[in-house]
């Protein structure tokens, strides 16, 4: 069983394995930008099925068309965790046994030294210990080496910090993917369309669509979001943002927690809350009225922008009437003819826009369907009417909630400061001292060159062997 | 734009005039001309930096828009940093005659593409488009001057004794040069790397999303990737130096396409930086 484990490990560990892997990832991330991304049978997906008919059904078979949401990729990326788990453990075993020998080469005396020396460099006849140094320093130093002197003996150590950034960052790189691997267990990600001056509640029901991580709990949310305001044309620091609406979070007492205008580059944040603006449209404000003319309910059908529809508009869902029984006696649809201009329509809010609403009774069959203009009524059952009260915009409201964003970004800014480490720092140490032996003195020199150290090991033992024993360079 | 484009001309001359000296002084060992190579590409940054500053304040944005504002700037930083790293180390001199026809090609490819002026729009307004664009670039000259230490490496690996070996004799001994190719690697693994952390925490404040899989984000996690492949055959597999220099050839081509090539090939909501239309997370 122990050595299943441990070979388990070592293939896990091995250079091969990360390598494949790694090497899988990127080929298949490179199809998946080939293959367009969702459902096969519908849209951009369905027309790259059809002109490739030779690919698209391996495609589709090994689940490229989700390419980062399937069982394949998540299921080498869980090979990836586990492999770089175990990589940063030995990474880290490596870093421990290296920046420990730093801090013994640091202590070394030079008596020491020479009993753990590794190369032994014969100095030439006359030349004495002191001597010797001072050449070996000038000439470590112009290989690129940073050296000093004390005690007898000269070292160039590398700070016991480097060998850490190896570690840190692998184990930065596994906070990412842990937090990534949460995050999408624990959030929740929607669009909620609000009219200006609406408010909804931050609930299931309030969202037009909604992914939800099975962690995720509505437990203890209570705020609602407010649309306070929409300005079609938004100017600040001197650049237009587009059409901008002003939202609020409230709280569950209806309290106002923020508020501010949403455009790109200025989200809406509250502690794991985002929200932003990414679409608008218009936004049909409808009473429901007695003969009387007392009103009963108010609603706000909600509109999209649409130039293949006939009017340029289309309805999101629609406005349910209910009757004195509680049950539906009708169906509102409206939308709001839009002007043409050069074949294509004009994305705006109409001068004193007249809706159109399409009234149906619960069997579908249609009731009326009519121009209304604002102030204007319409006969809906059960003896009550529906006035369009005013057209103005609605935005749509993408709201992500998902408190592990600033933990990835921790672990982001971690693995680039322990990268950095790496990348800026020598992993080596090289230590001189004298030896007497008699007849002849030698300079005793050990030397560990993990990483970016200036010169190779070969370099050093040729250019102190020339400078100090008067011999020619053995290698070239 | 006449005076900036006459900068940019000047320049591309240089740049041309710098390649032929450096081609010819390393075929014909004239020390004296690769040494005065370098002078001239250093003087064609003036002409260069004049361009792209008189379009700046005629803008009111840095080179962040658009095939030329983009292949300038990042043939401006691989100059730079050709330069700076060759001023400070005059034996890698001679890895000019892999760097600079590189430079001066994106410079020529940078003439032939449209100068129009592309003002910044809603999505790119913020001052993390400076941060993302300037490690984009860095990065970009970091694997840039692999590539060129990679060829020299290459080259003189193939005639260990022979002519080249003799044309290169002043550049550091083969392990160096093998050990200098994978620290610019490392250093533009860790630039491309800060570009991705900021383009993610851009992305989160102007689409609201941290990574959606857009062509852009994936293909730059791709040459990520494929750096972090060649670390690891580095220093974990210490692969052959020529193998692992022919791998750094290879992907900085890649690096290249996933800056000015994607969105030319895809369909990306990142169009708005090479002047298209930018589209938004619905
Ligand atoms: C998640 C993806 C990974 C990325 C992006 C990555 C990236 C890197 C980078 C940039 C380096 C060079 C800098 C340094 O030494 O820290 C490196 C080195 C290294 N990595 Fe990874 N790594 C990953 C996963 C792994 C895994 C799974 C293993 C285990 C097989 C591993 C083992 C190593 C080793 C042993 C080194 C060499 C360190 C040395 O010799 O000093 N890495 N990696």
């Amino acid at each position: 069983m122990m050595s299943f484990l441990r070979r388990a490990v070592r293939f896990t560990t091995s250079a091969w394995f990360v390598s494949a892997v790694l090497g899988f990832i990127t080929l298949w991330s490179i199809a998946a930008t080939i293959v367009p991304q969702g459902d096969p049978t519908f849209g951009r997906a369905l027309r790259w099925a059809e002109a490739n008919p030779a690919v698209a059904p391996i495609a589709e078979a090994v689940g490229l068309h989700q390419a980062f949401t399937g069982t394949v990729f998540q299921v080498v990326v869980g090979l990836l965790a586990l492999s770089t788990v175990l990589c940063s453990w030995q990474r880290t075993r490596v870093a421990i046994k290296r920046s420990r020998a730093l801090r013994d080469a640091a202590r070394l005396g030079a008596s020491e030294l020479v009993e753990s020396h590794d190369v032994l460099i014969e100095l030439a006849p006359g030349m004495d210990g002191a001597r010797a140094l001072s050449v070996a320093e000038d000439e470590l130093r112009q290989l690129g080496f940073r050296t000093r002197s004390s005690g007898g003996a000269l070292s160039s150590i590398s700070s016991w910090i480097a060998p850490w950034g190896s570690p840190v960052f692998h184990w930065a790189l596994v906070g990412i993917m842990l937090f990534v691997l949460i995050g999408s267990l624990v959030r929740s990600d929607g669009l909620i369309g609000l009219a200006v001056g609406e408010v909804k509640p931050d609930a299931p029901q309030s969202y037009g669509r909604l992914d939800e991580g099975p962690w995720h709990s509505w437990d203890g949310v209570a705020r609602s979001f407010r649309l306070d305001d929409f300005e079609p044309r938004f100017t600040a620091g001197g650049i237009d943002r587009g059409p901008v609406p002003t939202v609020s979070i409230l709280d569950a007492e209806g309290n106002v927690l923020k508020t501010q205008p949403v455009y790109p580059n200025k989200m809406l944040h509250l502690g794991s809350l985002s929200v932003s603006a990414p679409a608008y449209g218009l936004a049909v404000h409808l009473s429901l009225e007695d003969t009387s003319g007392v009103e009963i309910g108010r609603a706000a059908q909600l509109v999209d922008f649409d130039q293949t529809a006939p009017d340029g508009t289309i309805p999101l869902g629609a406005v349910p009437v209910f009757g004195e029984s509680g049950a539906t006696v009708a169906l509102v649809h409206a939308t709001v003819p839009l002007v043409a201009e050069n074949g294509q329509f004009v994305e705006w809010l109409p001068k004193d826009s007249p809706a159109r609403l399409v009234v149906m009774r619960p069997d579908d069959t249609v009731m009326s369907d009519s121009l209304v203009s604002q102030g204007e009524t319409v006969e809906v059952p059960e003896d009550m009417v529906l006035r369009v009260v005013d057209v103005g915009w609605y935005s749509r409201l993408s709201i992500l909630d998902d408190w592990t964003i600033p933990f990835i970004y921790g672990c982001m800014v971690l693995a680039v400061l322990a990268l950095s480490v790496t990348v800026f720092t020598r992993q080596q140490f090289v230590l001189v001292a004298p030896m007497d032996r008699g007849a002849s003195a030698a300079l005793a020199v050990r030397m560990r060159l993990w990483r970016h150290a200036p010169a190779t090991r070969t370099d050093i033992v040729n250019v102190l062997t020339r400078a100090l024993s008067g011999e020619g360079d053995e290698r070239e | 734009m006449t005076a900036e484009i006459i900068a940019m001309w000047v320049t591309v001359v240089i740049y041309v005039v710098a390649t032929i000296m450096f081609v010819f002084g390393v075929i014909f060992e004239k020390e004296r001309l690769t040494n005065q190579a370098l002078l001239v590409t250093a003087a064609g940054l003036v002409p260069q930096l004049i361009a792209v500053g008189v379009r700046w304040v005629r803008l009111g944005h840095g080179p962040y828009i658009g095939y030329y504002e983009l292949a300038n700037a990042l043939t401006l930083c691989t100059v730079a940093l050709f330069v700076f790293t060759t001023w400070r180390n005059r034996r890698l001199l001679t890895t000019g005659i892999g760097i600079m026809p590189v430079a001066t090609l994106m410079l020529g490819a940078a003439m032939l593409a449209s100068k129009a002026d592309f003002p910044i729009t809603p999505s790119l307004a913020s001052y993390w488009l400076y941060i993302h664009v300037a490690f984009a670039n860095l990065a970009f000259a970091a694997f840039a001057i692999s590539f060129g230490y990679a060829i020299a490496y290459l080259i003189r690996a193939r005639s260990q004794d022979g002519v080249w070996a003799r044309r290169l004799r002043n550049l550091p001994s083969q392990e160096i040069v093998d050990d200098l190719v994978g620290r610019f690697v490392l250093a533009g693994f860790l630039l491309w790397g800060i570009m991705i952390v900021t383009g993610a925490i851009w992305a989160e404040e102007s689409w609201g999303r941290y990574w959606s899989w857009d062509p852009i984000e994936t293909w730059s996690l791709i040459v990520w990737i494929i750096y972090a492949i060649y670390l690891h055959l580095r220093y974990m597999l210490r692969i052959p130096g020529q193998k692992l220099a022919w791998y750094a050839v290879a992907a900085m081509p890649i690096a290249l396409f996933c800056l000015v090539g994607i969105p030319t090939v895809f369909d990306t909501i990142h169009a708005g930086y090479i002047g298209g239309v930018e589209g938004q997370i619905q």
